[in-house]
């Protein structure tokens, strides 16, 4: 979790983004994300997400 | 400074480029309507210039220097910085990453070119260009050799795409080989490409 931030999306449109929405840091291993990535499996990426662009996943937890 | 002969002056990166007519033309007319006077303007030219990737190395040889403003710099660096008179005061979050013997970080952003303007300047070319924007995420090994570092065997790539509201800078390792010397001169082994993670700083290369 970075913190709570205007929502991008609205502020797009010049409007004030109100309420905030919270952003994340979420992680990948490059393995799960490229077939064919070059370095070991242990090689990370983040990306920041904001709460609405994510979906439940199944079976996660919470 | 005379600065109606734009077609003269190439300082300040003023090109004959249509776009740069365009901007000018805009600026014109807004000085022309009061909505911004040309002072303002310049000054702003200058505080965008002010800002180079010698406030970020400055951050790092702090940190080096001294283990508690390193705990500050990575926890809070928003603080950390306003301590060496750096004003961060963005609405953005500022994260520092850590390079350590096991983990080193490359940042990216992938949608634009958000970067820490405030620590580093203005981002150079190629970091806004589509081949980094793309190959950093798909390939960051291969897009560090082209740059000329390789991470030892062993030690995992973590890739940081700034796609919101953070913004990130790389806190490397201290180079071996540069005990006892002072933070001024350590900072100027810290260049912009280090503290984005594409290369690392060096010991300066003793002649004679």
């Amino acid at each position: 979790m970075l913190g709570e931030f205007p929502n991008p999306e609205d502020l797009a449109y010049g409007l004030s983004g109100l309420p905030e929405r919270p952003l994340y840091k979420v992680g990948f291993r490059q393995v799960d994300l490229w077939e064919d990535y070059e370095g070991p499996a242990d090689d990370r990426l983040y990306a920041d997400v904001y709460e609405q662009w994510l979906e439940p996943g199944e079976g996660g937890t919470t | 400074m005379n600065d109606h002969h734009p077609h003269e002056d190439t300082s300040r990166g003023r090109t004959t480029s249509p776009y740069a007519a365009r901007i000018r033309a805009i600026e014109t007319l807004l000085i022309e309507k009061g909505v911004l006077t040309e002072p303002e303007v310049q000054d702003r030219i200058s505080y965008m210039e002010s800002r180079s990737p010698a406030n970020g190395a400055r951050l790092v040889a702090r940190a080096w220097a001294d283990p508690d403003f390193k705990e500050l710099l990575l926890s809070d660096a928003k603080n950390a910085a306003l301590e060496l008179g750096i004003d961060l005061s963005h609405p953005a979050e500022f994260l520092v990453v850590e390079n350590t013997p096991g983990v080193h970080n490359l940042i990216v952003c992938t949608l634009c070119s958000c970067y820490p303007r405030a620590l580093l300047g203005r981002p150079p070319d190629w970091y806004k260009s589509f081949n980094y924007r793309s190959r950093a995420v798909r390939e960051p090994r291969s897009v560090m050799r082209e740059f000329g570092f390789e991470p030892p065997e062993g030690v995992e790539v973590v890739v940081h795409d700034s796609t919101a509201d953070a913004r990130y800078m790389v806190l490397p390792m201290h180079p071996p080989g540069t005990v006892g010397m002072a933070e001024r001169e350590l900072a100027r082994l810290v260049t912009r490409d280090c503290l984005v993670g594409v290369n690392v700083p060096r010991a300066p290369v003793q002649s004679g």
